[in-house]
């Protein structure tokens, strides 16, 4: 389980300090789906980065099954980045030098994974995303929802517990971004790996598990499955 | 072995994407490890002509002397008796390992004095050197005409190119030598003129004269020589051979002294000392060079490549990962940098061969001009090479090692991170300012605040509050319709048959009034002008059609963003977006393809929602309008409400909804 507890995070603009995150507590399951929904400046992507090792905390703790990590070394974190959570961001944020393939293979390439079985679980995740025959292709040449499923894919090739999604529709036109996320969850149910998605379509938190509410880098308000509309 | 591949794979091809960066890059290496090269091989040439020409004009590879003839400024008590000179001279021949590297050995006597014709005298430096040895020994100072000295004519002498012309003499003429015997006495022979030599040194040449020894002996009345000269086929086994020499003389218990050539070579190693400090003064600056080119194309590249540093790190790469891959980018550019720069030599060596060599005017001193060669081993190209490479690695790893440990969160965003690199006076709250200009999403933020948005069919009501001069206002009230594709406009009027209806789909732009029977068509240059126009502000889709771009830091916090098209949706050319401290969307002007202002908006807000814009045209300024947003709900829609023919139909299921 991930797990924050009474997080801070403050931004400093020259004499103006803006508060992002103000004493949150979230915890994240095993398997389940998170949304992070808040009008923009509420602290959405702010908790999503302190919780995925990508920002530091200023007060708190972040703890993984029970394990304090938010004081870890830069390489401890790195490892953990690696081999624990998977990333999906607004912008795909694929290299363009590489081919589709070897942007998926990436991250075995950086822990020093071994290739041969993890091209074949990337072939598996590709065809499952529906690219498998672009493979080998430039990413540059591919649409924006294209681009969003190499993602995807990226964030699963490690065998993942938590992926952290922030916004990644948030280019895509609306069709496009309901197949996306539509893909993200099913690959995520049946690899059972945890979500936390950032977004501001209340029609993606419908099929969340739990929906936390952020305003003013606070916890406004959350409700589980079945609780009705916030 | 998979790590490795991915990070020269992306070195090499994040190189390849700027190329002319990367030629201009590759130039400067070039020309510094040709330069280098270049300059190396032509002092390499230079020191061994030098030498050359040191041993092999009269001076000799080893030196035999007495203990302190070579420093001793009277050099007359330090001579050693020819018997004793020959009897070392058969035992080093006897010795095999020494014999087999020297090519001769001769024993010499220096004096000076004055040679005469009837015309005239002219004073000479003398050598009496063993004529048998004389063509080895001598072989770097020509004879231009006649012959060398030789046993067959004990009286015959070689003299220089100038000191012949002095005196008025050519072969075969004759000459008095007057000089002083060792005991004092002033002694005169006959000589014949054998050999004119040409040394290329003109100051050498004017005094230069070598006679048999015999005769020399003979002249002095003496028989003390001042050094045995051996002669080597190669120069580079002078070493070896000094040290055998030095044995042998040890052994025998000899008090003779052995020197190699460049130990008593001042000007030599004065020479070579100018030339490597040439060199190092050179070295110095083309490392400058090459680090500043290479230093800047890495570091422009870590500015560019802030994201992709970012999604390294974020997916488990280490600081020490991503700074290796830009590692590999300096090595790459050295290695395809000294490539380029020793094709570059080679090509210059074969044209300077195809137009017949390159000459170097005369040296001072010389009277010879001399052809440009360069003289390169293998271990001086690959100590050239090497530097090459840690200047290259060294310049990439300060922007590197800075670029990849900086914060994640900020790099995926893209801020102008790098700027703290460029601008490293910047304050700590200046840096945390520009790490917040964040291009995209500031323009994200701005979609965002407008009403209503992330619902796919959403209705809202608006208010167009016109201002005309002379301070008339009129209210007009919309009610909007609108999907991600199209938009259908109603005015609420209650005043029967004026209530106007605005399509605005895929295939273009009509109006329609109530109780008209056709729909009039907006042209797109209509749609940029008057009331038309007010709606596209509403639609503009900052983050999806306009292209995010650095922020301008004004006076007072003030920050000004220009964006322009990125697609034909776009409906203005650009747009320069003016934000407050927050960040915050205050005014905006929108600019026609033209690059002409079509219109200005002021920006209200209600919490971090926009309330209203002011509008005002251009071309109207007298006249400005308000659009106020009211209330806002998701309401049903079909995707024939938005054609021509039901647009009246769906106006009127629009004015009755509930708001």
């Amino acid at each position: 389980m991930l797990q924050l507890i009474d997080g801070y995070r403050t931004f400093r603009s020259g004499p103006v300090e803006t508060p992002a995150l103000r004493g949150v507590s979230v915890q994240m399951e095993p398997g389940t789906k998170l949304a992070l929904t808040g009008p923009s400046g509420s602290g959405k992507s702010s908790l999503l980065k302190c919780m995925a090792l990508l920002d530091q905390l200023d007060q708190g703790s972040l703890q993984l099954d029970g394990s304090s990590i938010s004081h870890l070394s830069e390489n401890d974190k790195a490892y953990i980045r690696g081999n624990t959570f998977g990333f999906i961001f607004q912008h795909s944020h694929l290299i363009p030098v590489l081919t589709l393939m070897e942007n998926v293979l990436l991250p075995i390439g950086i822990m020093r994974g071994k290739l041969r079985p993890a091209k074949e679980r990337a072939e598996f995740l590709l065809r499952r995303l529906g690219l498998a025959e672009l493979a080998r292709k430039d990413v540059r040449l591919l649409s924006g929802g294209q681009r969003q499923r190499v993602a995807i894919a990226r964030a699963l090739i490690h065998p993942v517990k938590y992926i952290f999604a922030d916004e990644p529709t948030a280019h895509l036109d609306t069709e496009t971004g309901r197949k996306v996320l539509e893909l993200l969850f099913e690959l995520s149910q049946s690899e059972k790996v945890a979500v936390l998605l950032c977004t501001h379509d209340p029609r993606h938190t419908a099929v969340m598990d739990r929906v936390i509410s952020l305003q003013d880098g606070r916890v406004v308000a959350q409700r589980s499955q079945g609780e009705g509309e916030l | 072995m998979n790590h490795i591949f991915f990070m020269i794979k992306i070195a090499l091809l994040s190189l390849l994407r700027r190329k002319v960066r990367l030629g201009l890059t590759l130039s400067s290496i070039g020309v510094s490890v040709f330069a280098a090269t270049f300059y190396y091989g032509f002092m390499q040439q230079s020191y061994w002509g030098l030498g050359e020409s040191f041993a092999r004009s009269g001076q000799g590879h080893i030196l035999i002397a007495q203990n302190n003839w070579f420093e001793a400024a009277k050099q007359d008590d330090h001579r050693v008796p020819r018997d004793e000179m020959e009897e070392l001279r058969q035992l080093i021949l006897e010795q095999p390992t020494l014999a087999r590297d020297i090519s001769a050995i001769s024993l010499k006597r220096h004096f000076t004095g004055l040679v005469g014709t009837s015309e005239g005298s002219q004073v000479f430096v003398a050598a009496g050197v063993s004529p048998e040895g004389y063509g080895q020994l001598m072989g770097w100072a020509p004879i231009t005409e006649g012959e060398p000295i030789n046993e067959y004519a004990p009286y015959g002498i070689n003299i220089g190119k100038q000191l012949a012309e002095k005196l008025g003499v050519q072969v075969d003429d004759g000459v008095a030598l007057m000089l002083s015997t060792d005991d004092g006495r002033i002694n005169a022979i006959d000589a014949t003129i054998q050999g004119i030599s040409d040394s290329g040194s003109r100051a050498r040449d004017e005094v230069a004269l070598t006679i048999p020894l015999p005769a020399a002996l003979e002249a002095l009345a003496s028989d003390q020589i001042d050094v045995m000269a051996l002669s080597l086929y190669e120069t580079e086994a002078t070493q070896r051979v000094r040290s055998e020499v030095a044995i042998l003389l040890k052994k025998t218990g000899s008090k003779l002294t052995v020197r190699s050539w460049d130990e008593v070579a001042d000007y030599y190693q004065n020479v070579r000392a100018l030339y490597n400090r040439i060199f190092g003064g050179i070295l110095m600056v083309l490392t400058l060079v090459t680090s500043l080119a290479v230093g800047n194309t890495v570091l422009m590249s870590v500015y560019e490549r802030s994201q992709e540093i970012g999604i390294l790190r974020a997916i488990g790469g280490r600081g020490s990962y991503v700074t290796r891959i830009f590692l590999w980018e300096g090595l790459l550019l050295g290695l395809m940098g000294a490539a380029l720069g020793l094709i570059g030599l080679f090509a210059f060596e074969v044209i300077g061969n195809l137009m017949g060599g390159i000459w170097m005017p005369p040296p001072p001193g010389s009277s010879k001009p001399y052809p440009l060669t360069l003289m390169l081993d293998s271990l001086g190209v690959l100590s050239i090479l090497g530097l090459c490479l840690v200047v290259t690695i060294s310049a990439a790893f300060v922007p590197a090692f800075l670029g990849s440990r900086r914060n994640i969160a900020q790099l995926l965003a893209h801020a102008c991170a790098m700027l703290i690199f460029l601008s490293p006076s910047l304050s700590r709250d200046a840096q945390a300012q520009v790490l917040d200009l964040q291009a995209g999403e500031i323009l994200k933020k701005i979609d965002q605040a407008f009403p209503g948005v992330g619902i796919d069919s959403l209705l809202i009501e608006t208010k167009f509050i016109d201002q005309k001069p002379g301070g008339q206002a009129s209210t007009v009230s919309y009610r909007v319709l609108r999907t991600p594709q199209n938009s259908l406009v109603v005015s609420q009027s209650d005043k029967p048959g004026q209530k106007l209806v605005i399509l605005l789909n895929d295939k273009g732009m009509w109006m329609q009034k109530e109780g008209s029977r056709q729909a009039i068509r907006v042209s797109p240059a209509q749609r940029l002008l008057g009331q038309a126009s007010h709606g596209d502000v509403v639609n503009v889709r900052y983050s999806l059609d306009y292209e995010a771009q650095s922020v301008e830091r004004q006076s007072q916090g003030i920050m000004l963003q220009l964006i322009p098209r990125r697609n034909r949706e776009a409906a203005y050319s650009k747009i320069v977006l003016e934000l407050d401290q927050t960040q915050t969307l205050r005014t905006a002007a929108y600019y026609a393809l033209s690059g002409k202002l079509l219109k200005k908006a002021l920006f209200s807000y209600q919490g971090y929602k926009i309330q209203a814009i002011t509008l005002t045209d251009a071309l109207y300024q007298e006249r400005s309008t308000t659009i106020v947003f009211g209330g806002v709900k998701r309401m049903k829609s079909e995707a024939g409400m938005f054609s021509l023919q039901r647009m009246l139909m769906a106006a009127k299921l629009i004015s009755e909804e509930q708001l």
